[in-house]
């Protein structure tokens, strides 16, 4: 059996002011101070871990950006130079486009000279304001009257007809300037 | 002072009752310090500490004048306090006697610390102050008396010297108190017996028949070492008055000593028995 607890008598000089001591549910301050305490500590360890790992992954996306801005400044460039590209090839179809009713005159021409003559020089220019006339211009050597009525007997062929001729001879050089002119515009389109 | 409160109350020791609280058992008192208990007598005083746990260190003692040791040991003993809180028993200058018809109303204890005089009545000397124990069953009581200069002088002494005074006590009355709470509680209250409880030098003797008690006989500080002569001389008549096969009750400080083994060898014959625990006043002292 348990011995029975008890207050020993106590002949001591009384103190007034003693203290029974704070009702125990008070007890929760200080443990709720405590529970406060070990809240925030888990919560700084958190928050300290995160911003650590935030830096690293900052870093890690700072790097990454810098290379997608090299990439990104590399395709820039390749795509300028393909722009480039497409502007000067976006002319050349233009020309092309716009050269393909001429191209057959010059096809007459190559035909027209044959294989002893030499075409040095062959311009066909359209005239801004009059579209459905073009001047042209063609030096040859090695060229003599037949090679010449042979050429403009296929650029006739064609359906045009040469005005303003002048033709002159220096030498073993031809040259001949005329103005061409579509007579059918239909031919002209069928011709494209 | 604010910083202290706010300190007392994140270690919880706001919770806990005062260590000078006399209504509260020490072990409350002293949870988590470590405190010194002194056994002081007319001419020696006997120490022991006590540690944050509650086990009892090594004791030590040491002869002569109080206020001597007390210059002598003031910076070991403040070494096995904390604060300088001090457990007292005092083994001279106290009287026991027996009374009846005291009060018994609720309070008494508190009562008898301020205002004695509405429990002692008549009896009531200034000069004094008193402890009781009651008899559950009788209108019995046993009445420590003991003188106030001496417990002044010994508070003033230990608070010259940095300490603080925890409890004054007289270890035998603390002693016989325990020992008949604990007839009571195990139900031995009807039990025949004679009490002869020793401490430091102190003597009282107690005689019970029938649950009443007889006759009791108590001097403080009359002997010394081994001899139980005079502790022989003023228990015998109530040995004698009360009759063969009644049961000797032995009860000392501390179980083993020369004094309690003389003792018991010339009683061993009367059907004596040593109820003496090991450390038995320190317990007593430090339990309750």
């Amino acid at each position: 059996m348990a011995a029975e607890v008890y207050v020993c008598h106590d002949l001591k000089s009384p103190r007034g002011e003693v203290s029974q001591g704070l009702p125990p549910a008070y007890r929760l301050v200080p443990v709720a101070f405590y529970l406060a305490l070990v809240g925030c500590t888990a919560a700084m360890c958190w928050f300290e871990t995160e911003r650590r790992r935030a830096v690293v992954e900052a870093l890690a996306f700072s790097t990454q950006a810098a290379t997608y801005q090299a990439e990104s400044a590399r395709i820039g460039g390749d795509r300028s130079r393909i722009n480039t590209l497409v502007v000067r090839a976006t002319g050349v179809a233009k020309w092309l486009e716009g050269a393909v009713n001429l191209q057959p005159i010059c096809v007459a021409v190559s035909r027209g000279a044959g294989k002893h003559a030499n075409i040095i020089d062959l311009s066909l220019t359209r005239n801004s304001e009059l579209p459905e006339q073009v001047k042209f211009e063609l030096r040859m050597s090695s060229a003599n009257s037949e090679v010449m009525d042979a050429t403009l007997q296929g650029i006739r062929d064609l359906g045009v007809r040469a005005y303003s001729a002048q033709q002159s001879t220096d030498l073993d050089q031809l040259d001949y300037k005329a103005t061409l002119v579509w007579q059918n515009p239909t031919a002209q389109a069928s011709a494209k | 002072m604010y910083s202290e409160a706010l300190k007392q109350v994140l270690t919880f020791q706001a919770f806990r009752p005062e260590p000078d609280d006399p209504d509260t058992v020490v072990p409350q008192r002293m949870a988590g310090k470590k405190y010194l208990c002194l056994s002081i007598s007319k001419s020696r005083v006997v120490w022991r500490g006590v540690d944050r746990k509650g086990r009892l260190l090594s004791v030590g003692q040491a002869d002569g004048e109080f206020p001597e040791i007390l210059s002598q040991y003031t910076e070991e003993w403040l070494g096995l306090c904390d604060g300088g809180w001090v457990n007292v028993s005092l083994n001279n200058r106290f009287v026991i006697t027996l009374e009846s018809n005291l009060s018994r109303k609720p309070g008494t204890e508190s009562l008898l610390r301020t205002n004695p005089r509405a429990v002692v009545g008549a009896k009531y000397d200034r000069s004094k102050r008193y402890a009781v124990y009651h008899n559950p069953e009788t209108s019995a009581s046993l009445l420590l008396s003991c003188e106030d200069s001496l417990v002044r002088s010994i508070e003033d002494a230990l608070g010259g010297a940095g300490f603080r005074v925890m409890r004054v006590s007289c270890g035998l009355f603390a002693m016989v108190e325990d020992y008949l709470r604990r007839q009571h509680q195990v139900g031995g209250v009807r039990r025949d017996f004679v009490l002869i409880a020793c401490c430091e030098g102190s003597a009282c003797v107690l005689s019970q028949k029938k649950g009443q008690w007889g006759e009791l006989r108590a001097r403080g500080g009359f002997f010394s070492g081994a001899d139980i002569e005079p502790v022989m001389g003023i228990s015998a008549p109530l040995i004698n008055g009360s009759g063969l096969g009644v049961p000797i009750v032995l009860l000392h400080e501390h179980a083993g000593g020369p004094f309690a083994s003389a003792l018991y060898s010339r009683l061993e014959s009367h059907g004596a028995v040593d109820v003496t625990q090991p450390d038995h006043l320190w317990m007593v002292l430090t339990q309750n």
